[in-house]
């Protein structure tokens, strides 16, 4: 088991050194003259010749990669523009907010997902099999950010049954102070229910925003694999020999498809992790989708690159977590891809 | 003529309700993209205060914003400059990624593993959180957002491309072509080549989809086409601060119009990949 989880571990690796290799291609793409970049817009030519030895820019292209892979491990992803601070501390103090976000949201669409595959599985042309489809042609089609707001409209403005989409709390409540920065599990650490409630309602429609689109792809994997497995012969004996219907379906069936489902999973979180960053602007939401975008507005760059670093960090080590789950429930996968 | 016509649209009648949405459609927004900019019944720029904020009327079908410009105009022509947007990304991650595809797919090798490791290394990213990265470090114009979609859109293409020429490499036709002296690059484009274009059919139009998504969202936070140009995704954005003051049609009609734009290119895809492939389709 250790064996293997370090092979996987090895395997990310060199997608790892990808990401930092195509960011540093990325810082060097930007128009003009970088040093003046980072030195900002006051600066005279004196100390934007000071910026660029401290940059390195004034040496080779390798010589400069090495460093910023230096700076990388140091934890150096340079400094806002805008607010001053390191974009390392700005990102850690953001990531809770976001990862609680894409975190429930995944696993809202992944058990919705089964679910609905599962049901449109036992009865392919069905109505549980229609709406599977639906779900899933719309799932491609409708923009986040505009579902985001249909659903505000609706919930929020309209039926009043939903806060105002305006961050992660409603001011009336005090913030929680936890070590996570996982606003559920330090209102549960604290036992503070009240808070958890309020935790709860503003998370509800951003949560249900992004898992809309991760359900279709899901529920079409779960469909399609638990069609074939229940076709197989060891389902065809567990039946025969009397096993309970639901016990056939959810121990036997399930297991086996458990696999192509996670991957499907892992797939889907790609997804949810790109649609975040619109979804947080919809909602309020501090974090670190909406940080690139204050970014991205004030020509900010040294927050942009840090923000897809993370983003494809949170990719790899999330999906190495889901592989890791996917070992566990089945021994019989080989980590050689 | 006239019979032409009704055959072509008894033929659309026959087809699924899916695909025969989507061809409508597809007409539809090539028109629009064609000509709408000049058969809107208002000027999409003109700014009117008097007539600020009016609910959808019949002289105003979809209302108007904030500057009294009408919505419906607004809408319309906005779709010339989303197809283009997308469908210039789409060509972009097409031609270089079908080349790069078919180089590496054809020679092997090291161009081969290099080129899956940089296509391997682009998807593991988030793609949107990658597209904001490009596009945020080209530059904020719409160049830097038809680049940015194209880099995401790209290893769709190269992979598929690359997976099936390789598999081609040693068919029997393709030995033939060796033995008769056609030069490889030939071999490739004229023998091989034409094989994929049903494939690449399917692939170009569900990109399509993903591409208006990608690049709407760009502008929706802020890259790219910048106001007071008419785009579905910046139209949104603005009017989803008037929705608190309830005036809904602002965001709603152009978000609509985007939807329908997707939604258009992504059932099109599986209906050609149905056509194309009955075996796969359910």
């Amino acid at each position: 088991m250790i064996k293997l989880f370090s092979s996987r571990l090895l395997l990310a690796l060199p997608n790892l050194l990808g990401v930092v290799i195509l960011i540093f291609i990325l810082t060097r793409m930007l128009p003009g003259d970088p040093a003046a970049y980072f030195a900002g817009p006051a600066a005279t030519q004196k100390s934007i010749e000071e910026v660029r030895k401290q940059l390195g820019l004034d040496r080779s292209l390798p010589e400069q990669f090495l460093t910023y892979v230096q700076g990388l491990f140091s934890g150096d992803l340079g400094r806002s523009l805008t607010s001053g601070q390191s974009v390392l501390d700005d990102l850690v103090s953001r990531v809770p907010a976001s990862l609680e976000l894409t975190l429930l949201a995944l696993a809202l669409a992944s058990g919705l997902g089964i679910l609905l595959g599962v049901g449109a599985s036992l009865r392919p042309g069905g109505g549980l099999d229609r709406l599977c489809s639906v779900v899933s042609i719309l799932g491609q089609a409708v923009p986040t950010f505009f579902l985001g707001l249909l659903l505000v409209f609706v919930f929020y403005y309209k039926l009043g049954w939903a806060p105002a989409p305006l961050g992660r709390l409603d001011i009336l409540y005090s913030t929680p102070d936890g070590p996570t920065g996982f606003w559920i599990v330090d209102t549960l650490v604290a036992g503070d229910l009240d808070t958890l409630s309020g935790v709860l309602r503003q998370l509800t429609l951003p949560v249900v925003t992004l898992a809309m689109f991760g359900i279709g792809p899901v529920a079409r994997m779960t469909r399609a694999s638990m069609i074939e497995v229940l076709n197989s012969d060891f389902i065809r004996t567990a039946r025969a020999a009397g096993l309970p219907p639901s016990k056939v379906l959810w121990t036997y069936a399930f297991r086996s498809i458990a696999v192509p489902v996670l991957n499907t999973v892992g797939m889907v979180l790609s997804f949810l992790l790109g649609a975040n960053v619109l979804v947080e602007k919809v909602f309020g939401w501090p974090g670190i989708g909406a940080y690139a975008i204050e970014s991205v507005l004030a020509s900010d760059f040294a927050p942009i690159q840090g923000f897809v670093l993370l983003m494809a960090f949170l990719y790899v080590a999330i999906n190495l977590a889901i592989d890791l789950i996917a070992l566990s429930l089945d021994p019989r996968v080989k980590f050689d891809g | 003529m006239a019979e032409a016509a009704l055959g072509l649209i008894r033929k659309i009648g026959n087809l699924p309700l899916g695909a025969a949405f989507s061809v409508v459609m597809f007409a539809v927004l090539v028109i629009l993209a064609a000509i709408g900019p000049y058969v809107v019944p208002y000027d999409p720029l003109a700014t009117v205060p008097a007539s600020a904020m009016q609910p959808p009327s019949l002289t105003h079908w979809f209302g108007t914003d904030q500057l009294g410009r009408d919505i419906f105009s607004r809408t319309i022509t906005a779709t010339r400059i989303d197809l283009v947007t997308a469908l210039s990304a789409v060509l972009i991650s097409l031609v270089t990624g079908t080349t790069i595809g078919a180089v590496a797919g054809w020679s092997g090798r090291w161009l081969d593993a290099v080129s899956t490791r940089v296509f391997d290394t682009i998807m593991a990213f988030p793609l949107f959180a990658l597209a904001v990265g490009i596009a945020a470090a080209l530059g904020n114009s719409i160049s830097s957002v038809i680049i940015a979609t194209a880099i995401v859109n790209m290893p769709f293409f190269a992979r598929q491309v690359r997976t099936e020429v390789n598999r081609r490499r040693s068919a029997g036709y393709v030995e033939a072509a060796r033995l008769a002296r056609i030069p490889a690059p030939k071999i490739v484009a004229f023998h091989i080549m034409p094989n994929l274009v049903p494939p690449l059919m399917v692939q170009s139009s569900l990109n399509m989809g993903w591409a208006i998504l990608n690049a709407a969202g760009l502008s929706f936070i802020g890259l790219g086409i910048q106001p007071p140009d008419p785009e579905w995704g910046i139209m949104v954005a603005d009017g989803a601060a008037y929705m608190f003051s309830g005036e809904w049609w602002v965001f709603l009609f152009p978000g609509l119009m985007l939807m329908l734009a997707v939604l258009t290119f992504t059932l099109l895809g599986d209906a050609l990949r149905d056509w194309l492939d009955p075996r796969r389709a359910s």
